[in-house]
């Protein structure tokens, strides 16, 4: 259809219109190529021309707001969207397009429920995302998960739970007053014992490398489980047994030397 | 009955033997309670015994 309006001596304004794409009626703006468009929003980008012959009941507005034609992620049902308001969508970080909040709403609840969560106890799969146990009892028995640890003031041993073994160093409060009054927080076991200790993890862990290579290497490749705790317990009864002998050996060397 | 004993038994077994007796020779020399030379010889005797119940404990799983 012919356009009934003539705009050829509209001028352009920066503040009213840009020069946008060509809009699909061809509204080709003073040979440039480009649609004359509106810069306000309520416009939406429309052409100039095209909203004029609308006005004028030449077109209808669908054909020249430029539309896009989508699915529902939900019900699969076809929507008619502009182009403009898909974009805006877009921008604000929408992934999906939906009907109706119905749709939005019933399409996010049932993502929540497929999303896999597994008690931190017994393993179950459940639907909470807020709680760490499927039920009370699992949350009880996950409590009373300990771990034996070393106070660093007296050197006995206590328990705790797993969640509070990263920060805890003292068993009692009492320890506890001792530990953090005590200059440069380091107590005299933990100077001694604790470096003691130390040098006795490697001493074992050099006699395990050396001598036991072989039994070890049967406790790798072997499958059952009760066999190879067996072979590690009379593995480091060995060991334990030779750090005897070498003991009783130093001992000697000592006295005779004097 | 020993025959019925596995060798990793029979090494655990050994093995606690040699190191209770080690044990003893250590608190012995410890609380000076034998004689030095003694206390050597008996030494060299079980440092030779030793290595035989390492090589048993070693050896065990993979004979059974």
């Amino acid at each position: 259809m012919m356009s009934e309006v003539d705009y050829s001596d509209l001028e352009f304004d920066e503040e009213k219109y840009y020069l946008g794409t060509l809009c699909k009626r061809n509204h080709d703006w003073n040979s440039t190529g480009c649609s004359l468009r509106y810069n306000n929003k309520s416009a939406c980008g429309a052409c100039v021309r095209c909203k004029e012959e609308h006005k004028l009941g030449v077109i209808i507005a669908s054909d020249y707001v430029e539309h896009i034609c989508l699915k529902c992620e939900y019900c699969g049902e076809s929507i008619k969207l502009k182009k403009s308001v898909y974009l805006q969508r877009k921008e604000k970080g929408a992934k999906y397009t939906f009907c109706s909040t119905k749709c939005s709403a019933m399409y996010y609840g049932e993502k929540r429920r497929k999303r896999r969560k597994f008690c931190a106890n017994c393993g179950e799969e459940y639907f909470n995302q807020n709680l760490k146990y499927c039920c009370k009892e699992c949350a009880n028995k996950g409590i009373e998960d300990k771990v034996v640890l070393i106070c660093r003031v007296c050197g006995s041993e206590y328990s705790v739970s797993r969640s509070k073994a990263i920060r805890s160093k003292t068993c009692s409060v009492d320890c506890r007053i001792v530990y953090v009054t005590s200059k440069n927080k380091k107590s005299i076991y933990e100077e001694e014992d604790l470096e003691k200790r130390q040098l006795n993890i490697k001493r074992r862990s050099r006699i395990r490398r050396t001598h036991f290579k072989t039994a070890l290497s049967k406790a790798e490749s072997t499958t059952d489980e009760r066999e190879r705790r067996e072979i590690r317990e009379l593995v480091e009864a060995a060991i334990d047994y030779h750090i005897v002998v070498l003991d009783t050996n130093n001992l000697i060397q000592r006295r005779s030397n004097g | 009955m020993a025959e019925d004993k596995t060798y990793k038994q029979l090494a655990w077994d050994e093995l606690m033997e040699a190191k209770e007796e080690t044990k003893d020779l250590f608190n012995q020399i410890k609380n000076g309670e034998v004689d030095l030379n003694k206390a050597k010889e008996m030494n060299y005797a079980n440092r030779t015994r030793s290595y035989e119940v390492r090589d048993m404990a070693n050896l065990a799983p993979m004979m059974d």
